[in-house]
Parts: C-alpha cells; structure tokens; sequence
C-alpha cells in the first residue's frame, strides 16, 4: 500500500523532471535527493514514520507541481510534454470525448501501421428531453502510451494511404470526420505506396472531401506526417501541442551546419535546439496568432494526462462546436448563427446545447463546405509576403488573360457546335449515300472541312513542328563557355569517356553520350531550350518573400539568395508556348535558397495556377532543384503546401491538366504534396527524387538504406514516377503528353 | 612555326600517314597501344623514337579525344591526321580542335562540313536542292505511320514495289527493314514492318524517327574522289568502282575507273562517269568543300545515278584513284600527302585540266583472313610467314610486320593488306593482279588452320568492270 504511494509519488515526481529535461531547477534536484534518501532508507524505518515521510514527501511534489504550473512553459517544455508517454492518446480521447466507438483500423498491433487508428463513433447531445446522437468518423495517431508498435504516434506510407481511405469512406457515408493528429513526423519509407506518395494523397483527398472535417492537433504537429491528417475546415490546438514544419532538433542540426566544426559541441547543439523550438514559434499560441489554428482547446498547466476528465469535456464540447459552426456556415443560416455568437448560446450548461444543429447536409451544402475549406486555405498566405508587382505586369496578365477567354469562347460557343453540325450532317450524308459504317471512306455529299478535322499539330511531325515553332538556338549555357573536360561520375562502371564542357552543355544537352548520366544544369538553360523563342514571359516577379516568423538570419539570408539568384522568390511562375500549346508553369529554381518553398512562392504558384484555371490551360512544374520546405517558416510554411496542393485539386477537379517534371534534386514537402499529385510526373534520369535523406530514414526506423535508395530510377521502379525522358527530348514527349491529355475542359491554340 | 602531325590512328593508314609526312619533311608523333606495339606504325614510329624528340606516344585506346589531345599538347603537334574510321567522322572532336584555346589544325574539312555531311538526311536535303538525284524516298524522317502510308504508295506507284525502311539515326548496315512486292493496296505488312523498325530505332539510336525509301537490288557503286584546299580550289581524281563487296557490307575489290568503255553496260559508261563527276563537283563547289572528300553513288541497269552519301574523309582505296592519275604529267598521286598539305594551308598548285587518268586502270585488293565460304567467318589467329613478291606496278600497304610472327588482334578492322596493282590498261591490270596474287604467301597458326580470302579474290578477277 505505501509502496504503490511511494511510486504514485514518484511518478508524479518523474513526470515534472521529464518535463523539465535535464537541466532541473534547484526545488526539483532537491526532491531527488529526498526521493533518494526514502527509497535507500525504506527497510530501516517503521510504519508510523514512513507514513510521516511519505507524506512530507507528498507535500513537496504538489509543491513542486504548483511552483511548475504558475510558471510559463517553455516551447521545448511543451515539446517534451507532447512526447511523453503519459500524455493523452487517441484511445482516451474516444474513451472520453465520444459516448461510444467502435475501432475499424489500428487497434490491433500487427496492423500494417497501428499508429493510425480510425473509428466509428457517436456523440450524443440532449435537446431538451430527448437524447440525440451524431455518427462521427474519427481518424487519429495513436501513441498508445509508448507502445514500441505504435513508434509514437508516426506513421508509415500504409498509415496515410489508411487516412486517405477512411477519408474518401466517411464521404461517401456522409459522417463528419474528426482527426485527431499528433505525429512525431512520418516514416520516410520510399517503398510504395511511399511514404511522400501517401501524403500527398491524403491532403489531395482532404482537400476535396465533400464532408465537414475538424482537426485537432493534440501533441505533436510534426512536419508531413501531420500534414497527411491536417486539412481541415477548421483546425483546433491544445494548448500544450505544436506544430512546425520541422522538429527543434532538425532545425538545430541544420542551423549547426552554419557554425564552424570546431563550434558544434553538444551543449552548444542543445543551446541551439532551446533556440529552435522558440524561434520557430512552434506553439498554440503563435498558431493562433499567424492565422494557422482556429481556436486552442486550454490544458491543464502541466499538460493533459490520462485523468483529466475536464480537458476532456471541453474538447469534446469544443470539437462538437467546431462541427456545428462548419454546418451552419454551409447552412448560410447566417442569422442564425450570429444570434447564436451575440448570445453566447453554444455553451454549454448541464450537458445541454441550447440549439442542436443536426449534421446531415445536402448535396449542395457539402460543395459549400468544400468551397469553405478551399477559401480558407486560399486565405492563410495572405500577409506573409509583400506584394510589388509592377503595373505593367498586371497589365500584361489581364491582356493575355482576355484573350484567352476571348479565344475560348469562341471555341465553345461558335466552333464546337458547329463542328457538331457539319459532321452530324456529314453522317445523314453518308447514310444517304450508303457509305456509312466505313469509317475510311469518307462521305462524298458533305465532306468535314479540313479546319474542323484534327488539329494539324498533332497529325504533323514533331520536325516540322520544330522548323514552324524553333527552340532560342543563341542560349549557350554558361557552363559551355569554359575549355576543359567533364569526368562522368559514372566513368568507372559504364567506361565513359571524358567530354569537353562545349560540346557537353551545349549539344548534348548535359547528358554524357556513352552512360546518359545526366549533369546538374541551370534553369535558364531548361526554359530556353524547353519553349518556344521568345514565347516565355514571367510573371508576378514582385511577389516578395519575407520573414514571417521572425526566425534570426533568415533576412540575410533571402537577402543573399535575391543576390545569387536575381530573383525574389524560389518559385520563378511563367507562361510559355510550346509548339502550338500556351501553357503556364511554375518553376522551383535552385539557386534561390536550395529552392526552397516558402509561403510566398506557394502564393505565386497558387495564383499561377488560377490563372491557369480561369483559361483553360494547362499547368507546369517543374523542380529545377529543391530540398523541401523553407523549415525557418515552420508551421506557416507547411501551409504553403496545403494551400497549393488545395488550388491544384480544385483545377485537377475542373479538367485540368497538371504536369510535374522533376529537373534535379526534388526533396521533402513539395515532393511530399502539390509534385506528387498530378497524374503526370516526370522525371529526368540520374537525379534524386525522395521524402528524406537517408540519415532521417535511420533515425525514424532503424532502418540503413542504400546509397542509390532515392535515386529517381528505383522511384520509377516503386510506381512513384510515370516515365524518365532525357533532357533533350522533353519538349516533344511534354507536347504530346499535352496533346493527349486535352480534355474537354481544356483548350489550347 | 615548324608544322608537326600527330597520327591519330593505327595499321596501315598510320603508315602512309607517317610516310607522307616524311615526304613532304614534316615532324610526325604516331599513337599506338600497348597491345598494338607489335604493329609495323608503332614499331617505325618507335624506332625514330628519341629523347627530345618525341615520335611515338602510347595511350590506352585510339578513339579518345582526350588522350588524343593530351599527346598532341604534350608533344606540341599542330594538326591531327585522323585516317579512316576511328575519330575521322566525328564532328565534335573536330570542332573541339578548332575551337579549343590551344587550336589544333585537323587533317580533314573543317568541322561544319562533317557535321552537315555526315548526315545522310541533310546531305540528302543539300543535294535536292541542288538538282542532284537522290534514292527516292521520303527527305525529312517519318514517325508516324499515316505519313509513312503516303510515302509508300507514292514510291511503289513510281518506282517500284521494294521499299527500304531504315533508322534515320542509324548507319553501318543496321536497322535496315526491306519490304519486297508492296502491294500499294494493302499496306498491311509496311505497319508491321514500320513499328518494328521504330522501335528498333528507338533501341538503339535513342530516336525513333525513320527514313523510307526504295529498294534498289542490282545496282553498281560507284565513287568519286575528290580533293579541295582550304582556298577554295577543288579538283576530282576520277571515278572508282566498289561493287564487290561481302554481305556484311565491307568492300574487297575497288576498281579504276568506274567503268570499262569498252564494255556494252545497256547504257553508256561514259557519260555516266561525266555526270557522276559533274553533279559531285557541283555539290563540292556550292558547298565550298576543303579536303579530301568522296562522293558516293549508286548506279541502277538503267544507268540512272543517285547520290548515296558523302564520306568527308580519306578512304582506304584512295590509292586505286591516286595510282592512274597523272598531275602536269608525272603519273601517280600520293592523295594523303596532298589532304595533309592543303590542310596546313598550301594551295593545290594545279587544276582539273592538269589532272588526267590517260586510260590506266588499277585494282585494289583487301587481303583477309576470313573463310569465304562460312559467310565471311573471321580466323583468329598468328600470322607466322607473309610475303609478296615486288613489282614496280603493285604497291601493299600493311601493319603486318614480315620479318616476326603477328598475331591478328581483333578489336580492330581485320584487313591484314591493301594489294594495289596497276598498268596502263585494264586488261594489263587485271592480269597482273593474278600474276600477283598467285605469289603472294601467308601462313598461320591458330586453333583452326589459316583461311584467306585469296582464292575469292583471284576467283573474282575475270569478271572485274563487268555489271
């Protein structure tokens, strides 16, 4: 009996020391000791006294425990809190927060990832005397604990391909879903469905589920894991939860790279990973404050544990609250819902709403929910960058842009139906005549004029195509420029000769003639040898990226890559030609940050390819190089990707015709989201094409890879990448997968 | 400066390379492996060897630029001579020597005249407009099948039924697809054949694009050679014949001239040699052309003429043309050393009016070790004795040394001699090349007893100018 107290105690005691890390203050080093002496002294003292001494004891660590919660907690504080075993996992939030569930996915350990778990489940509400009940789909991680199967909460590639899955299920059932994230990061497996593939997936189906979605990020909000489970209509936080686009350790390990070898000690590392996790503003707090968060559910100071029933209460009503809102906006009961706000009548007074909005809604309610989602993700850049985009260029845009719309009129007001009647007539022509059924012979009564056949592009050879519409033949790399030889890395195994840089970087496209290997090229190179002469415009180049979370260097840095680069974002957006086709792209530049992706190149990519979808075009990525996200935005930046990826939806949704070419290195979030969603994606060989570097598959799942683990030829192989082309013969296999992806919604000339 | 040639090849047009340039007192630098030391080029170039005075340079194969460069760099050579085969078609290496911040002069045209010409889709191009005739076919590649579908029926309709599908890419014999009796009506066979051949082209050339034309099956071929400089003048040495030829496409008899005028061809062997050098000529001057050259044709039973290809660079029976031709008198042309000199930048000295062939014939005969009767089966093996008789109307150009056992390598062209005869008229010709070759001795040993195309050769020698 004393001796479960003594280890209630010390649990209690652990849980403040967990909390705190390893450096304790003086208060907690002194009950150690005082823990220390009791468990040494335990045999030696008699009933009456271990009672006396348990229960000073007992007294110090509420002490403790009050000192700790008046005091504010750090941002590494609450990182330690999110990852503790003892913090809330999903099974005590079903147990507590919904009246009954049933687990459909997960439970089981030897599941094929049990750090995801989906459930049924009702929440009842009393409406005056009758008890009424909501069916609700919850899709969660689950850490169980620290159950060593459940790694924390992270999920592999099967985890969230489960929360697509169940996502697309709930639609179709017409129940809300309420996911419930807290992930530590994913599993960077490539193997498929791989991991960058899933995610990428989910956010495509969360984007566009005709359901209302509430998220609830209850621990940790860890980069592309919990982007797979982050798309909601309205996001909640608690208060002892982050979210960032990378851990405070990664973003300590990348800013150690800054400092001298010698600098890089572990108290320095640990200094800096302190810095971190408060610069990258990582808390409920600053969530709140950019715009990422709706609303923060309170917690207990010192974090909720499995036994706080009033947390659990308040997320429950909170969650609840959240659906409600998201139905009525959809309701457009817009009265309604603002006597409710005036009154203040959601809350709740013994277990009773005073209004009960019920949950089904109709088919053309559910598209408004969609359209509430999109808008709200279509807001959150809003801010974060500066907007200086020239006259001219607005000028320009609205040009071309009428044009097009002009242009597309009339070919589906004027030319299709008449098409449609000139063949029509065509087909009685030949009925008459008898020569129907024979679709070589053509009809001799009325023959379809040559305008309204085919298009001539398609029928004709890419040479001729080549001499009407040249490529800028004056573009000499500036890599073309230097007398010497290039060695091919690859020269030992395939026996390549060396090539002269001349003849290397300009004619052979960088590609060594005897293996294919090919070499790193600048992007000016890809756009002038990909288009039509003279046919690239960029716009939108005004759009300028900013600090905006205040992160310590990051200024200088932008500053230093506008230098390099000549461009003021990562994302280079233009209109091009190619052959006949006018086509918009975005292009992800290397030089500008390792191109990096930040919320101001998501702006311009999402205004792109609106641009796109208002004229019927179709749209391009291309990855000259990039290595994820910029982490220094953290949470703000995995925004950027949900916001692209939600634009891209709403255009693959209207017919379009997206396409991703990955010209280099292509890493981490973009990869992970809006590159992987179209249903062309391309590749060029030799480059490397992942969700993580080998050194994060080996901390996340003790797994070693090979070297060529993320070359783009084993992507190929695991079903990620539609095809290779080299780099010389993008431009005709680009124009004839344009060609034969023209849908109904897409017009080109 | 003094002009010094690096010899960028091996056997015996390494040779006559060395010979030529210590004819016209040049210094020369010869390249040679480790496994071709054995060889007569590596060994002369050896022996002059001495420090100081760099004359022989091993690298690890013939065919990369980069050593190439390095020795001439290291042994201050100004020009290259590329010979045949190896680097002396491509393009690139060629520019890179001009280009290059230490430039070298090539012993070939300068590099747009390779690249333009060593394309048979442009050459072809270059020739239509000038009203010269090409095979009949399409002039732009095909890759579609509806474009090919048109092509066909308008060459079947013309022409006649066999058609030639081939790679535009593609050269050396392979992907070539031959279509016989197309029906113009059902074309069914043509898409069969067509897919194969793209995919085949695809395969191998990395580009699928295609080349239809139409398929001559009794043909002559027959060559014109020609010589430019660098300033513009441009003279012909006649015509050559080079028929005889084994099925994988590799030449074993030339003959000079084209034709015999004695003969009864059904057309008229005379004015088809005129043509052939007047539309030959023409190309060159319009072009501008600056070197060695040759202009190759293809001469149907009808005596219709049309241009196959263009070779811009020296070839292995350059001498049947050299041997018969007489400049302001003095009979017998050494046609290397003339590439190298106008290379360098001399001028030719001499025009068309002084050059003249005055009814002499030659023949040229490409010894081989191979079996004749198994398809043209290469042997492998050690030359121990080879011997040819001297006569002051043959000349023999081998790498195979007489005086220790050889053994063939057979990373290389397989050809263990040239055999050049010649006299003042055909039938003097012909008949010393049998006194020739009845005296020539070879004996081997390998894993299967010595076979030599000798028996072929002389076999062939009765009905040589004959269609």
């Amino acid at each position: 009996m004393r001796a479960e107290k003594f280890d209630e105690l010390r649990r209690r005691f652990n849980y403040l020391c967990d909390i705190k890390g390893d450096d304790l203050p003086a208060y907690l080093e002194n009950l150690k000791g005082a823990f220390f002496s009791l468990e040494s002294g335990w045999e030696s003292l008699r009933g009456a006294d271990l009672d006396s001494q348990l229960g000073n004891l007992e007294s110090k660590v509420s002490e403790a425990e009050k000192i700790m919660s008046e005091e504010p907690r750090t941002p590494m504080e609450i990182v330690r809190i999110s990852r503790h075993p003892d913090r809330i996992s999903l099974h005590d939030i079903l147990t507590f927060c919904y009246d009954s569930f049933e687990v459909i996915s997960g439970e089981d350990l030897k599941d094929p990832d049990p750090a995801v778990v989906v459930a049924r489940a009702i929440i009842q509400r009393r409406k005056g005397r009758s008890l009424l009940g909501d069916r609700v789909m919850v899709i969660g991680h689950e850490s169980g604990h620290g159950q060593d199967e459940r790694s924390g909460g992270a999920a592999n590639q099967f985890g969230n391909q489960k929360i697509a899955h169940f996502i697309r299920r709930a639609e179709r059932e017409q129940t809300p879903v309420h996911l419930w994230a807290s992930t530590p990061g994913t599993k960077a497996l490539e193997e498929y469905p791989g991991a960058a593939q899933s995610i990428s997936r989910a956010i495509r189906v969360a984007t566009s589920a005709r359901i209302p979605i509430v998220v609830v990020n209850y621990g940790q909000g860890g980069s592309g894991g919990f982007e797979a489970a982050g798309v909601g209509n309205i996001r909640l936080m608690t208060s002892h939860a982050w979210y960032s686009a990378i851990s405070p350790e990664g973003a300590a390990a990348i800013e150690a790279l800054q400092l001298p070898p010698e600098e890089r000690t572990d108290d320095k590392i640990k200094e800096l990973i302190e810095q971190c996790a408060a610069n990258l503003r990582i808390t409920a707090r600053d969530c709140l404050r950019f715009g990422i968060i709706d609303g923060i559910i309170e917690e207990p100071p010192l974090g909720a544990r499995s036994g706080d029933i009033e947390f659990f209460r308040r997320a429950r009503y909170d969650v609840i609250k959240a659906t409600d809102e998201i139905v009525l906006r959809a309701r457009s009961e817009r009265k309604l819902r603002n006597y409710l706000r005036k009154q203040g009548s959601f809350e709740e007074t013994d277990g009773k709403f005073y209004v009960y909005v019920p949950w089904e809604l109709s088919r053309k309610e559910l598209e408004k929910v969609v359209r509430d989602r999109r808008d709200k993700e279509r807001r959150l850049s809003k801010g974060f960058y500066l907007d200086r985009r020239s006259e001219s260029d607005l000028t320009r845009q609205r040009r071309t842009d009428r044009i097009m719309r002009l242009k597309n009129a009339v070919r589906k007001g004027v030319f299709k139906p008449t098409r449609r009647i000139i063949i029509a007539a065509g087909d009685i022509g030949d009925a008459i005549s008898a020569r129907a059924g024979d679709p070589y012979l053509s009809s001799t009564i009325i023959s379809v004029p040559r305008r309204f056949g085919m298009r001539e592009d398609i029928r004709s050879s890419i040479q001729k195509l080549e001499e009407k519409y040249p490529v800028d033949e004056s573009y000499v790399s500036p890599l073309a420029k230097i007398d010497k030889s290039v060695k091919c890395p690859k020269r030992e195994e395939k026996g390549c000769l060396d090539v002269w840089a001349p003849d290397l970087y300009n004619e052979f496209a960088g590609i060594c003639p005897n293996c294919g290997y090919h070499f790193e090229m600048e992007w000016q190179y890809l756009l002038a040898k990909w288009f039509n002469k003279g046919s690239v415009h960029e716009f939108n180049d005004g759009i300028i990226e900013t600090n905006v979370v205040g992160f310590p260097g990051v200024n200088e840095r932008l500053e230093r890559a506008r230098r390099k680069s000549g461009k003021n974002s990562s994302v280079l957006t233009f209109e091009a030609k190619l052959y006949g086709i006018k086509l918009i792209g975005a292009m992800l530049i290397g030089d500008f940050w390792g191109g990096s992706v930040g919320i101001g190149g998501s702006e311009k990519i999402c205004l792109a390819i609106e641009r796109a979808m208002k004229n019927k075009m179709p749209f391009l990525f291309i990855s000259h190089k990039t290595v994820g996200i910029r982490t220094q935005e953290s949470a703000v930046g995995l925004q950027a990707m949900e916001q692209v990826s939600s634009v891209l939806e709403e255009y693959m949704e209207k017919g379009g015709l997206p396409v991703s070419i990955f010209a280099g290195t292509t890493y981490a979030g973009p990869y992970a989201s809006f590159l992987s969603m179209p249903n062309n994606i391309y590749a060029l060989p030799s480059i490397k094409v992942g969700f993580a570097g080998p050194d994060v598959i080996y901390r996340t799942t003790r797994i070693r890879v090979s070297p060529n683990y993320h070359d783009v030829e084993e992507a190929k192989q695991r079903g990620h990448i539609t095809g290779l082309w080299r780099r010389d013969m993008v431009r005709p296999n680009l124009y004839r997968i344009l060609v034969f992806g023209e849908g109904k919604n897409l017009y080109y000339m | 400066m003094k002009n010094k040639v690096l010899i960028a090849n091996r056997g015996e047009i390494a040779l006559r390379g060395i010979n030529a340039c210590k004819e016209l007192g040049l210094d020369y630098v010869a390249i040679y492996t480790q496994q071709d030391s054995e060889s007569l080029h590596a060994r002369t170039a050896l022996e002059e060897d001495m420090p100081g005075r760099k004359r022989a340079w091993r690298v690890s194969k013939y065919d990369d630029p980069n050593e190439i460069l390095e020795a001439a760099d290291a042994t201050g050579c100004n020009a290259i001579f590329f010979g045949y085969g190896m680097l002396s078609e491509n393009w690139r290496v060629i520019r890179r020597l001009q280009k290059r911040s230490r430039p070298i002069i090539p012993i070939a045209p300068t590099w747009e005249y390779v690249r333009d010409l060593g394309s048979k889709v442009n050459t072809k191009k270059v020739a239509r407009r000038l009203g010269i005739p090409t095979i009949p076919g399409s002039t732009s590649p095909v890759r579609d099948i509806i474009e090919a579908e048109e092509i066909v029926k308008r060459l079947v309709r013309k022409h006649g039924p066999d058609i030639l599908i081939k790679a535009s890419a593609g050269g050396g014999g392979r992907g070539l697809y031959e279509l016989r009796n197309v029906d113009e009506r059902s074309l069914d066979e043509l898409a069969l054949r067509f897919n194969e051949a793209r995919s085949y082209a695809r395969n191998h050339f990395h580009d699928d694009t295609l080349l239809i034309e139409h398929l001559f099956s009794d043909f002559n071929h027959i060559e014109v050679q020609i010589i430019g400089d660098r300033k513009g003048r441009i003279v012909n040495f006649g015509t050559r014949n080079c028929t005889i030829q084994s099925p994988q496409r590799q030449k074993r008899i030339e003959l000079a001239p084209a034709f015999d005028t004695r003969i009864d061809y059904g057309f008229d062997p005379k004015k088809v040699m005129k043509e052939a050098i007047r539309h030959s000529m023409k190309m060159a001057y319009k072009l501008g052309y600056n070197s060695a050259g040759t202009w190759e044709w293809l001469v149907t039973k009808k005596g219709e003429l049309y241009l196959l290809e263009v070779n811009t660079r020296i070839q292995v029976e350059n001498d049947v043309s050299g041997r018969i031709s007489s400049v302001k008198g003095r009979i017998g042309t050494n046609l290397i050393v003339e590439m190298i000199r106008t290379a360098l930048g001399e001028e030719l000295g001499y025009k068309q009016k002084h050059v003249s062939t005055g009814g002499r014939a030659s023949i040229e005969f490409r010894i081989l070790a191979e079996d004749v009767d198994k398809d043209f089966e290469q042997w492998a093996g050690t030359i121990t004795r080879f011997d040819f008789p001297k006569h002051e109307w043959a000349a023999v150009y081998t790498h195979v040394p007489n005086d220790r056992p050889y053994k063939i390598i057979t990373d290389y062209d397989p050809t263990l001699a040239l055999v050049v005869i010649w006299g003042d008229s055909i039938d003097q010709a012909k008949e010393r090349g049998k006194r020739f070759l009845d005296e020539v001795v070879i004996e081997g040993e390998g894993s299967k007893p010595l076979v030599t195309n000798l028996d072929y050769l002389k076999s062939r020698i009765p009905n040589l100018w004959e269609f």
